[in-house]
């Protein structure tokens, strides 16, 4: 909307309730008359009874589900058609057989499911209008209403077929040039050539030959199933939702960015030319960032970009750009300079008292200034840059507001300090309140100042709202202005207020404008006070903080001012105790409470980049000790059994265990509370009783590796602290017994001479050792060759020393005595934290750089060549080190913060191949896709 | 026909609330007010009328009340719909249900229907909304009656589609809660009790409402 009819708006807005009126009076006596009424009446009775009639041998699920290929073929009557649509559109297990049936296989499953966050967010718009389409996604599924009912519709066009392209179907028909596209039919490109489509939308898809697509709609966008072969997609920015590709192992989705989707025989492969892609597959979602690429098999490797796109008409420019966006990644990483690590924080003080979310973060306006000066100047400089950008926007001057917004941003962020903070408080209600920002205010004149140009700016040239910003000057006088109040009291008070049909004592429009206000819907209100920046929606908390209510203090403090003593990028503190809903969902929804939630305090996370090196750590503390699973962890200690373990270990874990013991009392337990029934059953109660007798034998560490060659069968190694080697012995040879027994029980035509287990003594050394061999069919492979899987073990200081082979065994036991191993080798000790810790409770180590080298070799060997640049992508991937460590009050976690689940760093996409031309791109849409953008980026963090 | 996806009512009651006499009390239709028949002749005119103003055209009101009467003939109540048929106590399984008396259980099936019909007309109208040419064609329209004067002198018939368009591109909820009190003529009162949520958010949405619609009728007349 343009200034002109903003201000008429402001001017006269008499004028427009008028013509608003006058539009509600027109539509509202627009109805048909009496005759017409009289006619559709009839008309839709006999369809409807028609239909109800067609409907009534429709009764159990199974009546649908015969329907199902009569309605795919679409031989089905307009009434059932009608029936089987709206089945499909209220039932979600129907939905997904009718997919199932429509291509064969299911589709990728539903995404796990999540805590009930959205009952805790629903007054914030974007929040909630996130957690529905998280829901929605949950709930899973195509909605095939518009497809269904509108086939005909026109959903893309060919562009340009290099060989043929076939509609694959009754007829096999050859498409043209300029062919329309409807929903559902199925395309394939001959095996001469390729084709190009154009969705509606200006999105391009590149089929490579002999590849197999088809269209459909989704509720939240398009989407592309590829049934099988290569294609490119060049999404065009998506104004209402996503677009999504399918393939039976996975979904990709998109709102505007170039990626290859493969799909064949062994799975799927999806990689990334430009821009940001979601990844959905076997529940799990990764995002994929230019250069990256992720396979559904993990048998299925990676290959060169180049090689993936090789069939594709535009390879050289593709290749160009990705590289020359990959080494201005590159140089961004070397020459911008991150903010320091903070050592305190001043804006403790400031939050409400109530805090129970305390985020802060570090100013990165200079750098995102920075780096953006460095991303024009190498885009102007290269001409294969310059065309790229100057496609992402539809209109040049859209760039020259990126640039400017850029600017504004950056002198805006200038006058703050060094950090911001979010914090959520809960009201006296025991509901969230809105999120409140905060940050020390250097200059306030020139904060305003930019703020203001860089409001007018984007309110001229944005279409769509202009942004509402309120600055405040007393939010407690403003407050208290508010008619609102005056209304909240007669709701609260009588329950019955005098308004009568909208027509308040006050004028209702008033009324309603006040209400927003202060529960904050729709401004951000600034306030500047005492040196601090403090901005939320709700007036209502702004008015609380001048109170005088300001300031976290007790433990919850402690732990946030520890947090800081080391130095932090990132902080997430939360007051779990402040919790309520959080407890109450838990307790709705029955879970077993593994971790301990119900006694846990705080949970404090923490990420700090130090020379280049990213370090995460989490800690959680209970009220008085741990308690569910985090009470299973002993106290840190040397952990003896890495020494058993090479320093060429692919992945290695270690754990210090309290009990084992209590470990299987508490899995029993669990069994028994979640099926009462069950625990009853002899035979679980035996289990119990073996378990016990082998823990009870047990001291309290366990190590296991994978350890030496991969290939054609995984080496892998366990070290198992032993307090009683007889007892153990005794309890392991009476489980192979009771296996056997029980085995032979379930299949009778089982050999008594030859039983599935066989427990054998021999010796590795001069040690005597035992070996367990299992005698099952999956251990004869193509060739007809048996191979039978063995667990060799010994014991030795203390230890069980268990491996697939005794020569693995042996060089287990002789790493120890070497005095080299996982536990002393240079990069292990170099992973390990920066803090004063000197002992663990328990670590994880990778290191699959070697294990990826070592397939690419074996496949070199077997004459399978394609892998050899799969070695340039292990070589990026370091090793990284997770530890946990527990005090008696306290489970801590730290590690490589890349992979930290929480990922800070990749939130703003600042490191690595940084996702920065990514979000200058997401950015050019103007701020209201922002929020978008942040949700992503919570949504990934999360991941 | 889209609209067989989205629901409308979740309002329904526990079936023991339904008394003979509030039965007669809804309407003075007779003793025949539950049957499927007796709701449709009873209610299909006022589904009609509904889905008219919102969609203001005859065929598309008459795809409304077909697309409601076989729902409910069905057995109604789609996921949602059954969620919110539990949260008041009253659940409709299925194998309860009984497709002679399609609303029992429902206290007033009147504004249940109404609702229904407010619900599956926005969503036919954001359902052609979304196509581009049909859009092209009435901005055309919109901009032609606009050059010929200022706000004043655009005829009732080009004002009353631009307030439907702008009805449609409201946040879904808004849209209900504008088009129950305004086209329906529904208070507050009666709205806050339908949609199960508290007087002072109709209040809210109908301020936002309105002020979107003031926005964007000033806006297509602005050009």
């Amino acid at each position: 909307m343009d200034q002109n009819a903003i201000d008429r708006m402001n001017a006269a807005p008499d004028e427009h309730d008028v013509l608003l009126d006058r539009a509600i009076g027109a539509a509202s006596s627009d109805v048909p008359s009496a005759e017409e009424i009289r006619a559709s009446g009839e008309r839709s009775w006999t369809f409807v009874s028609e239909a109800i009639n067609a409907e009534l041998p429709l009764v159990t699920d199974a009546d649908y589900a015969a329907l199902i290929p009569a309605y795919l073929d679409g031989t089905l009557s307009a009434a059932k058609t009608m029936l089987v649509a709206d089945r499909i559109a209220a039932n979600s297990a129907f939905r997904k057989a009718v997919e199932s049936a429509r291509n064969g296989v299911p589709l990728v499953s539903a995404r796990p499911a999540t805590l009930p966050l959205p009952l805790r967010l629903r007054r914030r718009p974007v929040w909630a209008a996130a957690a529905a389409a998280a829901v929605v996604l949950a709930a899973g599924g195509w909605l095939f209403g518009r497809d269904t009912l509108m086939p005909q519709r026109i959903l893309a066009h060919v562009d340009t077929i290099d060989g043929a392209l076939y509609r694959v179907g009754d007829d096999g028909q050859a498409l043209a040039d300029g062919a329309a596209i409807r929903p559902g039919e199925r395309l394939l490109a001959s095996r001469d050539g390729g084709a190009v489509i154009e969705l509606n939308d200006g999105s391009i898809i590149e089929l490579a030959p002999r590849s197999e697509i088809s269209l459909a709609t989704r509720w939240n966008g398009r989407a592309i199933r590829l049934n099988r072969g290569n294609i490119i997609v060049q999404a065009a920015p998506q104004r209402d939702g996503r677009l999504f590709v399918a393939t039976d192992e996975c979904v990709v989705s998109v709102t505007g960015t170039i990626f290859s989707v493969r799909h064949g025989t062994k799975g799927s492969r999806v990689a990334v030319l430009e821009g940001e892609v979601r990844v959905d597959h076997s529940g799990e979602r990764t995002v994929l960032l230019p250069g990256q690429q992720v396979s559904t098999n993990p048998s299925l490797s990676h290959i060169a970009m180049q090689d993936e796109i090789s069939w594709s008409r535009d390879q050289e420019r593709w290749l160009r750009i990705l590289e020359e966006l990959r080494a201005l990644g590159e140089e961004i990483d070397a020459t911008v300079e991150m903010p320091a690590p903070r050592t305190a924080s001043a804006l403790l003080d400031a939050v409400p008292a109530d805090t129970a979310a305390f985020v802060s973060m570090p100013n990165l306006s200079e750098t995102i200034d920075q780096s953006y000066s460095l991303f024009r100047q190498r885009v102007a400089e290269s001409a294969s840059l310059t065309e790229w950008w100057g496609e992402s926007f539809d209109d040049p001057e859209q760039a020259a507001q990126l640039d400017s917004l850029i600017q504004r941003l950056g002198s805006a962020g200038d006058a703050l300090g060094d950090e911001i903070v979010v914090a959520f408080a809960f009201g006296a209600d025991g509901e969230p309140d809105m999120p409140l920002v905060l940050a020390e205010m250097r200059d306030a004149d020139a904060f305003r100042a930019a703020v203001e140009a860089g409001v007018a700016e984007i309110s001229d040239g944005v279409e769509g709202e202009e942004l509402p910003i309120k600055w405040i000057e007393n939010p407690i006088v403003e407050l208290a202005e508010l008619p609102v109040i005056a209304v909240d009291a007669a709701v609260i008070g009588g329950g019955e207020t005098p308004e009568a049909d909208g027509e308040a004592a006050a004028d209702p429009d008033v009324v309603e404008e006040g209400l927003t206000q202060a529960v904050g819907e729709d401004v951000l209100n600034l306030w500047i006070s005492d040196g601090l920046l403090i901005a939320s929606p709700s007036l209502a908390t702004l008015a609380r903080l001048a109170g005088g209510e300001t300031g976290i203090d007790g433990d919850f403090r402690t732990r946030i001012v520890e947090a800081y003593d080391d130095g932090v990028d990132w902080v997430f503190a939360l007051d779990i105790e402040r919790l309520d809903p959080l407890h109450q969902a838990l307790a709705e929804v029955g879970a077993p409470d593994l971790v301990g939630l119900s006694e846990a305090r705080q949970l404090i996370v923490t990420e700090v980049t130090r020379d280049g090196r990213s370090q995460m750590e989490a800690g959680l503390t209970y009220r008085e000790r741990r308690v569910g699973a985090a009470a299973w962890l002993g106290e840190p200690a040397a952990l003896s059994g890495l020494e058993f373990i090479s320093p060429n270990a692919h992945a290695a874990t270690a754990v210090i265990m309290e009990r084992p013991e209590q470990i299987v009392e508490s899995l029993f337990g669990l069994i028994a509370e979640a099926e009462p029934e069950a625990a009853l059953e002899p035979e679980l109660a035996l289990s119990q009783e073996l378990l016990s007798d082998v823990a009870s034998s047990l001291g309290g560490q366990v190590a296991f590796a994978l350890d030496g060659p991969v290939l054609p069968r995984p080496s892998w190694r366990a070290a198992i602290e032993v307090y009683d080697a007889d007892a153990l012995q005794i309890a392991l040879e009476r489980i192979v017994d009771e296996l056997n027994t029980s085995a032979m029980e379930h299949a009778p035509e089982i050999d008594p001479s030859t039983p599935p287990l066989a427990l054998v003594a021999g010796t590795i050394g001069d040690r005597p050792s035992w070996s367990i061999t299992f005698d099952v069919e999956s251990g004869v492979d193509g060739e007809g060759f048996e191979f039978r899987p063995a667990v060799h073990y010994t014991y030795a200081d203390g230890y069980l020393i268990a491996a697939p082979s005794p020569a693995l065994v042996d060089a287990a036991i002789r790493q120890r005595d070497s005095g080299v191993n996982l536990g002393t080798s240079a990069d292990f000790v170099k992973a390990l934290p920066i803090g004063s810790e000197i002992d663990f409770s328990a670590v994880a180590w990778q290191n699959v750089g070697g294990l990826v080298e070592e397939a690419a070799r074996f496949a070199e060997e077997q004459g399978e060549s394609a892998l050899g640049s799969s070695i340039d992508l292990a070589g990026s991937l370091g090793p990284s080190l997770f530890y946990a460590w527990v005090e008696p009050d306290a489970l801590r976690f730290a590690g490589t913060a890349d992979q930290s689940p929480f990922g800070f760093g990749t939130l703003f996409g600042l490191k690595g191949m940084s996702g920065m031309p990514g979000i200058f791109e997401e950015m050019h849409n103007g701020v209201d896709e922002l929020p978008d953008a942040f949700d992503a980026g919570l949504e990934g963090a999360s991941q | 026909m889209h609209s067989l996806i989205r629901t409308g009512p979740t309002f329904t009651g526990p079936r023991t609330e339904v008394s003979a006499s509030n039965l007669a009390a809804e309407r003075s239709g007779g003793a025949d007010t539950r049957s499927l028949r007796g709701l449709y002749s009873t209610y299909h005119a006022d589904v009609l009328r509904a889905a008219h103003r919102i969609t203001g055209n005859l065929q598309d009101a008459e795809d409304v009340v077909q697309t409601i009467f076989l729902r409910l003939a069905r057995g109604g109540a789609d996921d949602s719909a059954d969620e919110g048929a539990r949260s008041k106590g009253g659940d409709r399984s299925d194998s309860t249900f009984d497709s002679d008396r399609p609303l029992d259980g429902v206290m007033n099936p009147g504004g249940y229907l109404q609702r229904s019909a407010v619900n599956a007309a926005l969503d036919l109208v954001r359902l052609r909304g979304r196509r581009p040419a049909l859009s092209l064609e009435v901005a055309r329209a919109v901009e032609s009656s606009a050059e010929s004067g200022g706000p004043k002198s655009v005829d009732d018939g080009a004002l009353r589609d631009r307030l439907r368009r702008a009805v449609a591109a409201l946040h879904p909820s808004t849209a209900e809660i504008f088009t129950l009190r305004y086209f329906e003529g529904f208070t507050n009162r009666q709205i806050a009790d339908l949609l199960g949520i508290s007087q002072s958010s109709i209040g809210v949405s109908l301020h936002r409402a309105r002020t979107q619609l003031k926005r964007a009728l000033a806006e297509e007349a602005g050009g």
